[in-house]
């Protein structure tokens, strides 16, 4: 593996723990625009997966949020 | 005459937004509506910045919806990850952060009797991953998954050196990544779809 896949794979890693600074975040734009097959979500879905397999029953999300999302999600669907 | 029965919808709710599909944006809320409420109570301070959170998170879940791939993950799992990301940096750009959220106490990996939540295989493989790991690099992922801590504050919460709370991300992140991935090369070829 090539140095810059290695460093491109250890900033997707601090990506998806959201801890790439502004120096880093343009790091691995610029590897990325060099190389944009590298940009790939897999550590971000691995974090997401582990987090879900953590988590216990989720609690009911109340009904005032339910409908202001529901007001959301018309006005988003009408939009062209 | 005989009746004409609508078909059965079988494609993915977010297949379904991402063709136009204006019924599916409310069955989305339906079926992860309480998984993003959870999250977002986690990452943020109180429920008005949670209700916020939730209105940009499903915003994003929808337009995202086309990039959902069901090879890589399962549905669930797409979704938690637009959420945590959109999560992650409304957290890290607050001046103050939520309180720390316990790590789960079934996960006492030297004990196998505790009861399992129930779980879908693709979780099932994570927290195996998860459960392999070194005590201190588990603790650590742990730490920056679950409670959202940033390398920082894991630093000062344990006393690691900033170089090795990142190794321990990586390395726990890589091994959880790869178990998955080879969990869903394995589910698509038996279900005769090409790796």
């Amino acid at each position: 593996m090539s140095a810059s896949r290695q460093r491109c794979l250890e900033l997707l890693a601090d990506r998806a723990t959201g801890d790439l600074d502004v120096a880093r975040r343009l790091e691995l734009d610029t590897i990325l625009r060099q190389h944009p097959e590298w940009d790939d979500d897999a550590y971000e879905l691995a974090a997401a997966a582990l987090d879900l397999a953590l988590a216990g029953q989720a609690p009911a999300m109340p009904d005032s949020v339910r409908q202001r999302l529901v007001a959301t999600s018309r006005s988003w669907t009408r939009k062209p | 005459m005989e009746a004409i029965l609508p078909e059965p919808k079988t494609e993915s709710v977010l297949a379904r937004i991402a063709s136009g599909d204006a019924s599916a944006v409310q069955e989305c809320l339906d079926l992860y509506g309480n998984l993003v409420w959870s999250l977002a109570r986690r990452f943020t301070r109180s429920a008005a910045e949670a209700e916020d959170a939730v209105q940009e998170v499903f915003l994003d879940v929808w337009k995202s919806a086309a990039r959902f791939d069901a090879t890589r993950a399962s549905e669930k799992t797409f979704v938690a990850m637009i959420a945590r990301r959109r999560l992650i940096d409304l957290l890290r750009r607050s001046e103050a952060r939520p309180e720390l959220v316990p790590i789960p106490e079934h996960l006492d990996f030297a004990d196998d009797t505790h009861e399992r939540i129930e779980q879908t295989a693709e979780l099932s493989t994570a927290e195996r991953a998860l459960a392999a790991l070194r005590p201190e690099q588990r603790r650590v992922l742990l730490m920056s998954v679950y409670q959202g801590m940033s390398h920082g504050e894991i630093v000062s919460a344990t006393g690691i050196p900033l170089g090795t709370v990142k190794s321990h991300i990586r390395r726990g992140l890589a091994e959880v990544r790869s178990a998955l991935q080879d969990s869903n090369t394995g589910r698509t070829t038996q279900k005769g779809v090409s790796p």
